[in-house]
Parts: structure tokens; C-alpha cells; sequence
């Protein structure tokens, strides 16, 4: 609640941008156990529901000709298959269903986070972070299972000169761990940058003279945003398949 | 749904928003102020007719794998009719096949009881021939038998007359030789 302290100042503004992201328990107030449903479950919830709504309801006829739904589901389906063989590999395709459902979660949270007084899940680092975590140490289980103790010779990169191989290979295992940092911050980031960037704008309206500019940029941050939501569920997804690729994929480095 | 879940979203977010800035319908409001760029937002796209394009998107999609399922299923009944064709040609050729095949049986056969038959004619006449020669040749030589027989008794009896007979009795044979055959020829 660091925006309260900063409120009712000289101008006349009392915007609270990062309310939005308070967790709270659904019932009442209280304290916030580990177990305790709060919002965040509850928008999880929701999102896995529609996830279900899509894929299982609407293609539960399994036409040949599809309907639109199912069309849908059919076009993202395609769409990280493709993604998945293009980058991972023939060998990650196995693979595949996890990539899926990575996107698919992360899609819907960023989706339902742009509904008006709704609770953006991946706005918060210790989602996000859980992801990318699950995304870091899957991939180099898979890779050391596949590869055994090869798999660290992605470190020593064997074309540079040898005198320079010992500094390359601490920069790339530096990099190799930071990979889950930047994973889920740039997600994390890009939706409460955004959300944020939402509220101040219509805390601006409180003002009535530059309300409807207020609105209008609120609009214009709508749009944005919605682009948001399908890119960085995007990257996230592509980051995955790039991960996967170095533990599923010929060492090239 | 989408009205459902705003409904729920403002049951469990609203209502601590709004004991912290109160009425919901103010400019002070920030869920209100979002709520409305988000009606707006939504309007913009429908005016925009961007749920018609991706309708019209997806059933565009929709209709070309009908297309492209009926081109297959057409071009599965085509295959078909030919292979049908194909299966009633083959048939066809065996059975001409067989009506030839039993033709030539049946000319073989007949030309086989023909060439039996003119066989058994020709032996029959052979052996005709045959008999009629052995025939022939049993009563040439019964006759042979029959002239050598006579010749035999012609030459012995003559044998005979000349060891038996005088002078007189031949003069007088021949007398009465001439008188019988006076006799007779008159």
C-alpha cells in the first residue's frame, strides 16, 4: 500500500494505481495464509475455467467442420504447435502440452486482467516467477536426463579461443540462471506497467474538465494493452520453446 | 459470461474500491472511470466491426476445410468409380477369357472325336481292304488249286490213255469222237 502514503497530495489527485494488485482474502479481511482463497485464486479459477470453456466445451461435438469456438481453440492449437516444432524442434514436441497450457493460463490471466474491476494474476511477480521456475528447472532436468552430463557443455563454447572459454563459460552460466529474472519479470512487468498506467489515467479524471482526455487516453491504453496481453503471453511461450530447445536440440553454442 | 464475470469481479474487488473512495458511479472512481474505457474500448470494436471480421474470419476458415473435405470426399468417389470400373472391365475380361478358353476346349475336343472318328473310317476300310485282298487271294488260290488239280488230272489221264490204249482203239475212239460230234452238231 505504498501509493496511500504518496495520496491527497497538493494536487488534488488521490489515484491509487497499485491497489489493483492488493491480495485479498475473498471472505472479508484478514490475514493471508498460504491456503487462504483470495482474489488471486479466484481469477486463477476463472481463467482455468474459460481455458476449459474453450477447449472442452466448445469442441466437445469434435466436428470435422468446426464451429467458431472450436475454430478457436483449433487456430491457438496450431498456432504453439507449430511454434513449439518450429523452435524446440522435432524433439520437443513432446513437450508440446506443457508450452500449451503455459500459454493458454498466461493468455487468459492477461485477458481477464483487462476486464474492468478484475484481478490480473500474472501481474505479480510470484506467479510469474513460479512459471518461469517450473520453466527453468523442467528444462535442465529434461536436458541433463537427455543429455546427462553433456548438457553443460552448452557452457564451454567451444568455438571461441581457448584463453577466453573460462570467462565465456561463467558469463553464460550467469546468464543461464538469470533466465527465470528476466522470464517473469518482462511478463510481470509489461501487466502491472500497464494496469498501473490504466489507473493513473482514470485517476486523472477525477477531474471533470480533463476527464474526457482522461477517458480517451484510458481507451488508447485499452488497446494497448489488449496487444500486451497477446505478445507477452506470446513471448513467454516463445522464451519456453527456446529454453526447451537447448535441452532438447544439438548443442550449437 | 463476459457480464457474468463482470458481475462477479465487481462482488469480490468493488466493494473494498469503493468503501476506500466512495460512490461508484463518481469521477473519483477509478473502477468506474476504467469500467466506462472499457465500455468504450468495446464499443470502438464493435462500431469498428472487429467481432464481425473475426466471425466472418472463422467461418471463412470453417467453410474452406468444407471445401477441402468435400474435394476429398469427391475426389474419394471418383477414385472409387474408378476402381469399380476397373474391377467390372477385369471381370469382364476374365469371363471372356473363360468363354475363350472353353471354346477353344470344346473345338479341341470336337476336332479330336472328328479325327478319332476318320480314324476308326479309315481303319474300318482298311481293314475291309484287307479281308476283300485276303479274300481274293484265298479264291485265286482255290482256283489255282482247282486248274493245277485238273491239269494234274488232264495230264494223267492222258498218261494213262497213251500207257493203256492200242492203235485201233484211238483210231476208233476218234472215229466215234467224230460221230458223236456229227451227232450232236446236227
Amino acid at each position: 500500500m505504498a501509493a496511500e502514503s504518496t495520496a491527497e497530495g497538493g494536487s488534488g489527485f488521490s489515484i491509487y494505481p497499485m491497489d489493483q494488485f492488493i491480495v485479498k482474502p475473498l471472505s472479508g479481511d484478514g490475514p493471508v495464509h498460504w491456503y487462504t482463497p483470495t482474489n488471486v485464486t479466484l481469477w486463477m479459477g476463472i481463467a482455468l475455467l474459460c481455458i476449459f470453456a474453450l477447449f472442452v466445451l466448445a469442441t466437445r461435438h469434435r466436428g470435422i467442420i468446426p464451429t467458431r469456438l472450436q475454430s478457436v481453440a483449433e487456430v491457438f492449437y496450431g498456432f504453439i504447435h507449430n511454434m513449439v516444432e518450429e523452435v524446440a524442434g522435432h524433439d520437443g514436441v513432446k513437450y508440446f502440452p506443457y508450452v500449451m497450457t503455459l500459454f493458454l493460463f498466461i493468455l487468459l490471466s492477461n485477458l481477464l486482467g483487462l476486464l474492468p474491476m478484475s484481478f490480473t494474476t500474472t501481474s505479480h511477480v510470484a506467479v510469474t516467477a513460479t512459471l518461469a521456475l517450473l520453466v527453468f528447472f523442467g528444462v535442465t532436468l529434461i536436458g541433463i536426463a537427455r543429455k546427462g552430463l553433456g548438457f553443460f557443455s552448452m557452457f564451454w563454447v567451444s568455438s571461441a579461443p581457448l584463453a577466453l572459454r573460462p570467462v565465456l563459460a561463467v558469463i553464460e552460466i550467469i546468464s543461464y540462471i538469470m533466465r527465470p529474472v528476466s522470464h517473469s519479470i518482462r511478463l510481470a512487468g509489461n501487466l502491472l506497467a500497464g494496469h498501473a498506467v490504466l489507473k493513473v489515467f482514470a485517476g486523472f479524471a477525477s477531474m471533470a474538465i480533463i476527464s474526457p482526455l482522461a477517458i480517451a487516453g484510458a481507451v488508447g491504453i485499452y488497446a494497448l494493452e489488449v496487444l500486451v496481453a497477446f505478445v507477452q503471453a506470446y513471448v513467454f511461450t516463445i522464451l519456453t520453446c527456446v529454453y526447451l530447445k537447448d535441452a532438447v536440440g544439438d548443442a550449437h553454442h | 459470461m463476459k457480464k457474468l464475470l463482470i458481475s462477479a469481479a465487481a462482488l469480490v474487488s468493488a466493494t473494498p474500491a469503493m468503501a476506500a473512495s466512495g460512490p461508484f458511479f463518481s469521477l473519483k472512481n477509478t473502477d468506474f472511470i476504467v469500467l466506462i474505457a472499457f465500455l468504450i474500448f468495446v464499443g470502438i470494436l464493435f462500431y469498428a466491426g472487429v467481432p464481425g471480421m473475426l466471425g466472418r474470419l472463422l467461418d471463412k476458415r470453417a467453410a474452406g476445410i468444407k471445401a477441402e473435405l468435400d474435394e476429398a470426399r469427391a475426389l474419394r468417389e471418383e477414385a472409387k468409380s474408378i476402381l469399380a470400373s476397373y474391377e467390372r472391365k477385369q471381370k469382364e475380361v476374365i469371363e471372356q477369357s473363360d468363354r475363350i478358353v472353353a471354346s477353344a476346349r470344346d473345338e479341341a475336343r470336337a476336332a479330336a472325336d472328328r479325327a478319332r472318328a476318320d480314324l476308326k473310317i479309315a481303319i474300318d476300310r482298311r481293314v475291309k481292304a484287307a479281308e476283300e485282298q485276303i479274300a481274293l487271294a484265298e479264291q485265286t488260290a482255290v482256283r489255282q488249286v482247282r486248274e493245277r488239280a485238273v491239269a494234274v488230272a488232264v495230264a494223267a489221264a492222258g498218261d494213262l490213255l497213251a500207257k493203256n490204249s492200242s492203235e485201233e482203239w484211238a483210231a476208233a475212239s476218234i472215229d466215234d469222237a467224230i460221230a458223236q460230234v456229227d451227232a450232236k452238231l446236227h
